[in-house]
This record gives structure tokens, C-alpha cells and sequence, in this order.
């Protein structure tokens, strides 16, 4: 599949604060890509690049083969879940699902409103009057019922409990397989959406860290687990990164790929290899 | 052009409460005007007057693009709106605000006039040989100055932000204390007056003058404004 979206030594700076420095990353068609960095790493602003919120300090992003910059043709294929509220205050969730219907081309009114449903969310009530939840709700069907090949979500599951957000899970993966495009979502519970993303972009301090399949991410370590003493023994010469203790049980994650010698090395020692989790090497990566 | 179209209709949207209280805030100020005349002369014959309609509502225009901006530039600009589109479709917005309150004045005035209450026009007072074409005129280059300076106003508080706010806040009283000051000092007195003259068209009393002179200042305005939105960062 061909690039939608390709993003060449794009920076930004604040004065004198650099939020990005010469980001180079493309995004594939119909694929689901999860944005991670820690709190001011930069992944709002990329974001708000690609949406023309405001202009990059150096740089170009292409949708296609055209800017993004004041294109009103590109930013027709695009759809932004932000994570702030940009909507009119005094307007009811009604009144924005109609205006995206106004605005966005194809946008499904019909499965915006089934999926108001399916969440229970009060559609004559006024957005700002709408708990945190029901807020990230709104956004969520708004961006979910578009035709847009490329959505941006920053911070989908804000404010959602456990239950919604499992539902969210389901209808995202739902929606992706009746309309595949490209997605691209900005968040802090990496463990949670593991199981959705295709693809990894990590980015740290305004730089572009690392961008890969989940499944090669998670091949680049694993966690042994078993009684303290032995996994001590285990982690010699290894380049463990993190670990955890209860009781006389430890677990250790070690960032190397996982060998058949070490997979003998730990039957020996009555230890269990478990695969890694995408939080555990995201931690180690960004520097804590 | 369907986007033009709908962020006319989007914009108009918040407007519509706000006109409708405005307006029966003007229709019962008239009926009471009508009534207090009435009741202080004793006779049904005895008439009130009114003479503030283009003022009211060039007030109120100019009030609503200050307010009415921030809204729709962060809620068009979420729905993939670029900024030239925007701008586009603000000045459309700006002409038909301008000719929704001209026919709004009509409304407001032929409602006085049924009620006995004397309507005045600003342009027939201050200005000579006007006819209908030149009321309409005027009140048009008024009202759409009204909306050019609301909004060049509301950008530059948005890009700037607090000290913008501050400094729009304060510059009236202290230019009211300066400009005396200094027209003083400098012997400015008879040049202000001439600019102030020219401006309005106060010794042609030509009302087109002033209308052009307003209409001049909108386009400066809108170009001001221009330069303001073209790169104007979202505040998310």
C-alpha cells in the first residue's frame, strides 16, 4: 500500500522551545498507527501540523501528494478528534452531528446516531453540559462516522471507564474492517491499544524515536518471570530494564531479542518467558 | 461553495437569539416611550421620537463579531476549514449581517411608526438633501464598518491575547486624555477637527461622502483583518 501521509523534516519551535526537530515519517494507507510519547513529547503538535492549526517552522506535510498547509482539498480527507474542546459551547450534541454532516463529505448521520445510541449518549443535550466521558463520546462518533481516508484521535478514551472503553475497542476495530483508512491515534494507555495498532510511533523529546510493526516492537524484548534467586541468575550479563518483586516472585524485562539458547537457559532454571508488554519497552525507551 | 454557504449559515446561526432579544428590547422601549408620552400629556395625538435605530444596531453589530469570532474559527477550523475559506465566508457573513440588519431596521422602524412613535434617521439629520437611496447607503457602510472594526478588533485579541484585551480596554479613555493634551501642545486643534469633519462629511453634509469614507475604512479593515487570519495559529 502507498503513503497517505508523509511528513519531511517537519519542526517546530515556540520561540525559542523546539516542540519538533526535523520529524521525517510517512503513514501507510489503511493502517492503524498509535502515536506514543510522554506528556510534551510533541505528539499534539504533530498533530495539530497535520491539521493545519498552525504552520511548521521548517518543513512540508504531503496528504498524498499535496500539502497539507491551507489546502482545503487535503484537509477534506482529514478528520481530528481533538483532545480539547473546539466545539461552540451553546450547541447540542444534535447540533454538532449535523454540522459535521454539513461540513464533512459522506459523513454517515444515520451510524453517527446508531452509535449515540449504542453509547447511551443524550443527543439533545447541550455538549457543554456533557461529562469529561461523554465528551471524548461525541468525538468519537463524530470521527468514527466520516469518510475521511485519514483520522486523527488525540486521546480517544479520555474520561472513559473501563466498560465504554472495552465497547469503544469493539466498535473501532468494527469500523475499521467495514471502512478501512488510516488512523492515527495519540494516547497514554499504550497497553490498552497493544491490541489495535498495527504500527508504533514513538516520539521523545520532539524527535522522531522509533516507528514500527507492534509486532517486531515486541520481539525486541521479553519478560522472565519465576522465584527471585533463579531469575538473578537468569539476568547476568543481560540488559535488564525493568523489574518487579512480590514475595519471592520476580519478574524482569529484558531488551534483546529472545534466543533459543535463553529459552533453554530459562527451562533450566524453572523460569517462564513471557512475551514483552508495549508499556514496559515504551518506558525503557523514552528514558525512565 | 456549499462550505462558503454553510459557514454564512453557521455564523448567522448564533446571531439569531441575540437579534431577537434586541429587538424586543426595542420594540418595547418604543411602546413605552409611546406610552410615557401618553400618560405625561394626556393625549393619544402626543408623539415620542426616536432617533437612535442605526447606532443601536451599529453597536450591536460591532458587538456580536467581537463575540461571535472565536466560536466559529476553532468550530469551522475542527471541521477542515482552511483560513481562506473562513475569511470567504466572514465576509459574506459581514454582507449579509449588513443587509439583515438594514431590513431589520426597516421592520424596527415601520413598527414605531405604527405605534406613533416618530422615527428620525441619523443620515437625515446630519446630512443634506437625502433621499431613501442615501439611507440605505449609509446605513449599510455603517453597519458593515461596525462589523469590519468587531472583527479586526476580535483577531487581534485572539492572536494576542490578554495584553491585546488590556490594551483595547484602556486606549480609549487614555486617547480621550491625550488627544486634548497633545492637540494643545502641537496647535493640532483646527487639524483634528478638519480630519473629524472629512471623515464624517460634516461641512459637505453630503451623506455618500461619508458613506465612501466608511466604506474605505471596512476594506482597510478587511485587508487588516486578512493579514491578521491568513496565518493565525488555532488556540487548541
Amino acid at each position: 500500500m502507498g503513503n497517505i501521509l508523509e511528513i519531511n523534516n517537519v519542526s517546530k519551535t515556540y520561540g525559542k522551545t523546539a516542540a519538533l526537530e526535523a520529524i521525517n515519517v510517512s503513514f501507510e494507507e489503511g493502517k492503524i498507527y498509535g502515536l506514543l510519547g510522554r506528556n510534551g513529547a510533541g505528539k499534539t503538535t504533530l498533530l495539530n501540523l497535520i491539521t493545519n492549526k498552525f504552520e511548521a517552522t521548517t518543513g512540508e506535510i504531503l496528504l498524498g501528494k499535496e500539502s497539507v498547509w491551507e489546502n482545503p482539498n487535503a484537509q477534506s480527507k482529514i478528520c481530528y478528534m481533538t483532545e480539547k474542546n473546539m466545539f461552540p459551547k451553546e450547541f447540542t450534541v444534535l447540533q454538532l452531528l449535523k454540522s459535521s454532516f454539513d461540513f464533512y463529505e459522506n459523513f454517515d448521520l444515520e451510524y453517527a446516531l446508531n452509535l449515540a445510541e449504542q453509547f447511551k449518549l443524550n443527543i439533545g443535550k447541550k455538549f457543554k453540559t456533557l461529562s469529561k466521558g461523554f465528551e471524548s463520546i461525541t468525538k468519537i462518533i463524530i470521527a468514527l462516522s466520516t469518510d475521511c481516508p485519514l483520522v486523527l484521535m488525540d486521546e480517544p478514551v479520555l474520561g472513559l471507564d473501563a466498560a465504554v472503553r472495552d465497547k469503544f475497542y469493539r466498535i473501532f476495530l468494527d469500523n475499521f474492517a467495514r471502512k478501512p483508512r488510516t488512523f492515527i491515534i495519540s494516547t497514554h494507555l499504550i497497553e490498552e491499544v497493544s491490541g489495535i495498532i498495527e504500527e508504533a510511533v514513538i516520539i521523545d523529546s520532539g524527535r522522531l524515536l522509533l516507528k514500527k510493526p507492534v509486532e517486531e516492537m515486541l520481539q525486541m524484548g521479553y519478560c522472565v518471570a519465576g522465584k527471585s534467586n533463579n531469575v538473578d541468575k537468569y539476568a547476568e550479563g543481560r540488559k535488564v530494564v525493568h523489574s518487579e518483586m512480590v514475595g519471592n516472585f520476580k519478574t524482569i524485562t529484558i531488551y534483546e531479542p529472545v534466543s533459543q539458547r535463553d529459552n533453554q537457559t530459562a527451562a533450566s532454571l524453572d523460569l517462564e518467558i513471557v512475551p514483552v508488554q508495549l508499556q514496559k519497552l515504551f518506558v525503557h525507551l523514552t528514558g525512565d | 461553495m456549499n462550505k462558503i454557504k454553510n459557514i454564512v449559515l453557521y455564523s448567522f446561526a448564533g446571531w439569531r437569539k441575540s437579534t431577537l432579544l434586541l429587538s424586543a428590547i426595542i420594540i418595547a422601549i418604543g411602546l413605552l416611550s409611546k406610552g410615557l408620552a401618553v400618560s405625561f400629556n394626556g393625549s393619544r395625538n402626543m408623539h415620542s421620537e426616536f432617533s437612535g435605530f442605526e447606532i443601536t444596531l451599529g453597536i450591536f453589530i460591532f458587538v456580536g463579531f467581537i463575540a461571535c469570532f472565536k466560536n466559529n474559527f476553532n468550530h469551522l477550523n475542527i471541521m477542515g476549514v482552511t483560513r481562506k475559506t473562513f475569511f470567504k465566508g466572514h465576509l459574506l457573513f459581514i454582507a449579509a449581517a449588513a443587509v439583515s440588519m438594514l431590513v431589520l431596521y426597516g421592520v424596527l422602524a415601520g413598527i414605531y411608526m405604527l405605534a406613533g412613535v416618530k422615527v428620525q434617521t441619523l443620515t437625515s439629520q446630519v446630512y443634506w438633501n437625502v433621499s431613501f437611496f442615501h439611507i440605505i447607503i449609509f446605513t449599510l457602510s455603517l453597519f458593515i464598518l461596525a462589523s469590519t472594526a468587531g472583527w479586526l478588533i476580535s483577531l487581534l485579541c485572539y492572536k494576542y491575547g490578554t495584553p491585546m484585551i488590556i490594551t483595547l480596554a484602556v486606549s480609549p479613555a487614555i486617547l480621550l486624555m491625550i488627544i486634548p493634551i497633545l492637540s494643545n501642545i502641537l496647535h493640532l486643534g483646527n487639524a483634528l477637527w478638519a480630519v473629524i469633519n472629512f471623515y464624517f462629511a460634516l461641512n459637505s453634509h453630503s451623506s455618500l461622502l461619508a458613506s465612501l469614507n466608511f466604506a474605505s475604512t471596512a476594506v482597510v479593515f478587511a485587508f487588516c483583518s486578512w493579514l491578521l487570519i491568513r496565518k493565525l495559529p488555532v488556540k487548541v
